[in-house]
């Protein structure tokens, strides 16, 4: 074991890269041994175009050489052989003879007879150098006719000049004199070095073709060509062209694995036979700079194996990539090769122990990752690991096949047939081979199989690895899925759940994120049976009912998980809330408003889909609702709220197509098509909106506001309605349908949410009541019938048990069919409410006629309605009713001297004809003693009823018997008059109702009377004249008041004029004093009237007047009498005003 | 000639898939998975010609290689085919990913399919199936 691992180099290793292109040189050794270094040193300095033939692409090369002195023993042998790294390229003679006569002597017998050897094996790469020293002394000297070197080049290069070169001393000359001659010698060496190459590589590389044409002669042999090409190989390698190379080996690669394809149809060649032989060994070799002679000569001998075969030829191929610094390609290319070997064994049907093919590929695997180990550069270690992953994942699997196959894994005992196997394997890896690389590998292999725990270390170090690497190359897939997986399937065995169900999950998820849905299930299969051990019933139930769900497996295997998980649910305590995913595929979605005004939804529509394999009674379906907006914010957009929606969830991204009708300026049309309506929101870029997973299950405060309960959902298609319960306590506003929760079983709940967009408006309406009137207005005093509407609000219970109405005084009211009227009543119930939710009474009212002294316009009442249910609340209701006068009345006193009558009128506001009959009026004295007025009616329509219309006016008047007011010779103060009529609508002609008006007359006696006029002042009789003065006289006799005060009294006057008729020239206004015992008294005032024609002459108005009296600190003071005390007979009078006299009649 | 033949969505989530053996069909489904990894990698690191829309070999096994497509949508094609089967040539598998890649723009035109669904077209069946066969 040992001298196999070290072995002696040079003996059974070869080296490429220890060879050089040699030359050979002869002639002048001593100048040549002081030359060579400079000469190696010129040559490798640059590096040369090496154009080729065949148009093949042209290469940079450097030519490092090896000189060695010429032998011409042995240049027969190296010719004939078909080795082109170990044979001379060119052969150099030198020589620094500069004398003719020498040359002529011994040179020129020297050459001839290096030419001669040359010529014997028909060697055209050749160069003669002449070295010449240069000599400062001999410069000045003439130039000699002919030197030495023209001299050799006419006897031996006549045909080819440029074999034969002059060069001055380097080392010996100055380098400005030496350099030019020098340089030319390098280039021409080089070129001819490569021109050598050329020839040599396509004479042999028709060698190989005309032998590879031979290969359907039987005793072809792959191997030998084998051999035989990669000399080729060997020499590009050697010039340092390692792609080149490769290209070779890549043709023999390709060569191989087409012979072996070939075999599949039954061409199999002689050579191929011989590795058809059953496997014995199975130990991987891969070496990188050491060529091992032995296994050439094997494969000359055709002893390889096909796997070690496929392993020189892959190790070959390795060290050329890794020579060219790409060390990623080996690791590319490794994968490949092992699975091409490994179906290579299939294809020749090679017979292989169980085992011995893992133990080969996890050599390789091992060996190709200490290759990496070399590779130091980041970015190339980095390129590497993307392609070592795959290869560690692939060693990972075929140890899991050994140790299957060993009965290493953890869990299984091993019998004495494994451990039989074992040993087997163990030996098969053991062979002669020999080099150091291969053995730790063998070494750790052989650990790994020896025990069980050996075995799960270098198995979990090994996924340790494959899966960090693949989590580096953030290849997530790959490590979770395939090591993952792997990894779990090993902790099934190994019994812990825990790792296995962290793995599993950790694939789940991937799956899922990508929705792979036979993935997701197969790995849910397994989760399952993880959790049902690890005892997590959470996610036990979760998963069974995904499973029991999906539509990847079959039915036998969904009923036995739904199963499971129904015992589960009912022997835990905990409640379960999980995302609906696709245990309920909603189809489709209607709100349906069922009341037009208040646009709430009763109903509910889902259309769905239920996945589960069995009818499932559910507890409850409900969906819960968000609040779009407050009420009073959204008011105007109330109208937007339809009331009914659908949502299809399928058609969801379907585009909502519109008709657009382009019309010309003139009106006329010009085309139509269909374009998308609010396509913005459509083209928006999606790639960011990953499918996420729902998170957010919380419920939220309205979640059981539309619901139905113990429904019988049945796998396939459902339909069923939910309602609208409870909406009583929720604000008025927009609300949106949020989250769907489906209770599967008491403590088993889905969720989901809806898509946004599905509103419905709650108005909440207080209960409202309005009172519907026939005709324009009501009238109060006069029965009316008006219908009470009511309108329950939102809030309201369905059932009322009674209402109570009642009114403010002066307002009665019963139903239509009831004739009592009373302030208060009661609606007996139960009422049930229609489904409008209103309720209309029939009603009739009687607002009595309120006092009509004041004149009121309106009469206004109002109405409570109080709804009583079985529960405390209750609603109350408040309407105001304004009730219209059908009449006004109104009543005056009217004097005649001292005669006094009573009036009365009565107008009429109805649209229709108001009856009146029976006018009375009763008067009554009441100071000093209450006596009965005597009145003489002056009415002649008394006992008739009168009809009147809207606007017309009645008057009726009474006189006065001032004998009967008069008590001891004065009369009363003040009178008190009751007046009273019956009245009657239209509506009921029958039916009259009581009109009173009471009124008061005070100071009614007439204490003055005033007699006026206007006359020409000195020219009583005529006519007054425009514009001349004229003499206004009143006459005032007062009422000789029997107990009146013996003073004097005084009364202040005033004149009150049109200012456009008269003008007062005297005393406007005066106080006019009777005397004690004076009653008649007069003034005169002279006026002027402004205009001619009948004009009224100038009113008086007249003061009662108390004079200031210092002794009582009083001030003077007006008093009015009232209305009756004054009698002006010359009220309305009168006097004729001619114009005035022309100056030519006066 | 093929052993199955994938269709997976921009999303990678998979929307058509068939395979010749059904029982192999999941191994390979955990194959072609994993392979989504290699083109989201190649994705990546940006391609130098985007015309080129064939992304050769991504994944490979003993049994299986996986060949990858991938259209300007990110919609991605995913031949397998047997490992042992070494007469398939680069070019037939790229003509392969030609056709499907046809088929897939013809039922993409069909205004009566929805992006985005399984596909149950009958016609890119048949050329899925064609390529499966290699009677195409």
């Amino acid at each position: 074991m040992m001298s196999a691992a070290n072995p002696v180099r040079g003996v059974d290793t070869l080296r490429i890269s220890d060879h050089k292109p040699l030359i050979t040189y002869a002639g002048d050794k001593e100048l040549f041994e002081n030359l060579k270094v400079v000469l190696s040193q010129s040559l490798s300095q640059e590096s040369i175009e090496w154009r080729r033939q065949y148009g093949r692409p042209m290469k940079m090369i450097t030519l490092s050489t090896e000189f060695v002195p010429f032998n011409k023993d042995a240049v027969a042998e190296q010719i004939s052989s078909r080795n082109l790294v170990s044979r001379p390229i060119m052969h150099t003679f030198w020589t620094q003879c500069l004398d003719m006569e020498v040359y002529k002597s011994l040179l020129r017998d020297e050459i001839d007879k290096w030419m001669n050897e040359m010529n014997k094996h028909n060697i055209i790469d050749w160069v003669i150098v002449v070295v010449e020293t240069y000599d400062l002394r001999k410069h000045n000297k003439l130039l000699p006719r002919t030197t030495v070197f023209d001299k050799i080049k006419s006897d031996f290069a006549e045909k080819k000049a440029d074999r034969c070169l002059s060069v001055i001393n380097p080392p010996k000359s100055e380098v400005r004199c030496g350099s030019s001659a020098w340089r030319a010698l390098i280039t021409n060496v080089r070129l001819l070095i490569l021109s050598a190459f050329d020839r040599l590589f396509l004479k042999y590389e028709d060698n190989i073709r005309n032998y590879r044409e031979q290969r359907n002669d039987p005793s072809w042999s792959f191997c030998k060509y084998f051999l035989y090409q990669e000399e080729l190989a060997f020499a590009l390698e050697m010039l340092g062209l390692h792609d080149e190379a490769l290209i070779q080996y890549d043709e023999l690669d390709a060569m191989f694995t087409q012979f072996i394809l070939n075999s599949q149809v039954g061409n199999v060649p002689q050579w191929l036979t011989k590795f058809q032989g059953a496997l014995e060994r199975w130990s991987a070799v891969l070496f990188m700079e050491n060529i091992s002679r032995k296994q050439r000569e094997a494969i000359k001998s055709r002893q390889l194996s096909l796997l070690e075969f496929r392993c020189y030829l892959f190790s070959r191929q390795a060290s050329l990539l890794m020579a060219a610094s790409k060390p990623w390609h080996v690791a590319e290319r490794a994968l490949m090769f092992l699975h091409q070997s490994v179906s290579d064994l299939k294809t020749l049907e090679i017979e292989c122990p169980q085992g011995s093919v893992a133990c080969w590929v996890l050599q390789c695997c091992a060996q190709i990752l200490v290759i990496y180990k070399s590779v130091k550069k980041p970015e190339l270690l980095e390129e590497c690991s993307h392609h070592t992953a795959p290869l560690l994942y692939y060693s990972l699997k075929k140890l899991f096949e050994l140790g299957e196959l060993c009965g290493l894994l953890p869990g299984s005992v091993q019998t004495t047939e494994q451990l039989h196997t074992v040993q087997v394997l163990c030996s098969g890896m053991q062979s002669g081979h020999d080099l150091s690389a291969a053995t730790e590998s063998v070494a750790t292999l052989k650990t790994t199989l020896s025990s069980s725990e050996h075995f799960s270390k270098h198995y979990l170090d090994l996924a340790e690895l494959a899966i960090s690497t693949y989590k580096h190359n953030k290849l997530m897939r790959c490590a979770h899925s395939l090591v993952g997986l792997q990894l779990a399937k090993f902790y099934t065995l190994s019994g812990d759940t825990t790792k296995r169900t962290m793995f599993l999950v950790q694939a789940l998820k991937l799956f899922e994120q990508d929705n792979w849905k036979l993935l997701i299930v197969q790995t849910n299969l397994e989760l399952v049976k993880c959790f049902k051990k690890i005892g997590n019933v959470d996610q036990f139930v979760k998963t069974c009912l995904q499973l029991a769900s999906s539509s990847e497996c079959n039915m036998q295997v969904r009923q036995d998980h739904f199963d499971q998980m129904l015992s589960m649910i009912q022997d835990s305590k905990t409640e379960y809330i999980y995302p609906i995913d696709n245990v309920i595929v909603l189809d489709q979605i209607d709100v349906k408003s069922n009341n037009e005004k208040d646009n709430y939804p009763s109903i509910v529509t889902l259309k769905f889909n239920c996945n589960l394999p069995k009818t499932i009674i559910c507890p409850k379906i409900a969906i819960s609702v968000v609040v779009g907006s407050a009420m009073k914010k959204m008011k105007n957009k109330f109208n937007h709220v339809r009331s009914s929606y659908s949502y299809d969830i399928k058609k969801g991204n379907i585009l909502p197509m519109a008709y657009n009708h382009i019309y010309q300026q003139d009106g006329h049309f010009a085309s139509t098509g269909i374009t998308c309506l609010n396509q913005k929101s459509y083209l928006r870029r999606q790639d960011s909106q990953r499918r996420k997973p729902l998170t957010n299950y919380n419920k939220n405060n309205f979640h059981d506001i539309i619901s139905a309960s113990n429904v019988a959902v049945v796998p396939g298609m459902n339909i069923i309605d939910l309602t609208l319960n409870n909406s009583k306590n929720i604000e008025s506003g927009i609300y949106f349908l949020d989250k769907l929760s489906v209770k599967l079983e008491p403590r088993l709940e889905l969720l989901t949410n809806i898509p946004f967009g599905l509103m419905f408006a709650l108005k909440n309406v207080n209960s409202t009541a309005h009172l519907d009137i026939h005709d324009k207005c009501l009238f109060a005093g006069i029965e009316e019938i008006a219908t009470l509407s009511l309108q329950f609000g939102t809030k309201s219970k369905k059932i009322v048990e009674k209402i109570r109405l009642h009114s403010t005084p002066g307002l009665t009211f019963c139903l239509e069919d009831e004739t009592e009227y009373s302030s208060e009543m009661y609606v007996k119930s139960p009422i049930s409410i229609n489904s409008s939710n209103s309720l209309t009474l029939p009603i009739k009212l009687f607002a009595q006629l309120p006092s009509l002294k004041d004149h009121p316009r309106t009469a206004h009442h109002k109405l409570w309605i109080k709804c009583e249910t079985s529960s405390d609340d209750e609603d109350i209701i408040c309407i105001s009713i304004d009730f219209s006068l059908p009449l006004t009345i109104t009543h005056r006193l009217h004097t005649c001297r001292y005669r006094k009558f009573v009036g009365v009128n009565i107008a009429c506001h109805t649209d229709w004809s108001l009856a009146l009959c029976k006018p009375e009026i009763i008067g009554i004295s009441q100071l000093p003693i209450n006596s009965i007025v005597k009145l003489t009616s002056l009415n002649s329509t008394l006992d008739s009823i009168t009809h009147l219309r809207n606007g017309e006016v009645i008057g009726y008047l009474w006189e006065i018997d001032l004998s009967s007011t008069d008590t001891i010779g004065n009369l009363a103060e003040s009178l008190v008059f009751n007046f009273h009529t019956k009245y009657s609508s239209p509506k009921k002609p029958e039916c009259f109702h009581d009109l009173n008006l009471e009124f008061t007359v005070n100071d009614y006696k007439t204490l003055m009377l005033i007699d006026s006029g206007v006359e020409m002042a000195g020219k009583s009789g005529e006519f007054c004249r425009m514009n001349t003065v004229c003499l206004y006289t009143a006459n005032f006799k007062r009422t000789e008041l029997p107990n009146s005060a013996p003073n004097e009294i005084s009364f202040k006057y005033e004149i009150v004029v049109d200012k456009t008729m008269w003008a007062v020239c005297g005393r406007g206004s005066d106080v006019i004093t009777f005397a004690p015992n004076s009653v008649t008294q007069s003034i005169s005032v002279e006026v002027m009237p402004l205009m001619s024609g009948y004009l009224p002459i100038p009113t008086l108005n007249i003061f009662r007047y108390y004079p200031s009296n210092s002794r009582h600190n009083t001030e003077s003071k007006m008093v009015p009498f009232s209305s009756g005390q004054v009698y002006n007979a010359s009220k309305g009078v009168q006097t004729h005003v001619l114009p005035r006299v022309t100056t030519d009649t006066s | 000639m093929a052993l199955c033949v994938a269709v997976v969505s921009k999303e990678n989530a998979p929307k058509y898939v068939a395979s010749l053996n059904p029982a192999d069909e999941l191994q390979i489904q955990y194959e072609i998975h994993s392979s989504i990894d290699f083109v989201e990698e190649k994705l990546k690191t940006g391609k130098k010609d985007m015309r080129e829309l064939y992304l050769g070999q991504l994944y490979s096994t003993e049994d299986h290689k996986v060949y990858g497509y991938v259209t300007n949508t990110k919609v991605k094609f995913f031949v397998v085919i047997d490992s042992s089967n070494l007469l398939l040539r680069d070019n037939e598998i790229r003509f392969m990913f030609r056709k499907l890649h046809t088929a897939y723009t013809e039922l993409m035109c069909n205004p009566f399919y929805i992006p985005g669904d399984y596909i149950t077209s009958e016609n890119f069946d048949k050329v899925a199936r064609g390529i499966l066969t290699g009677n195409s």
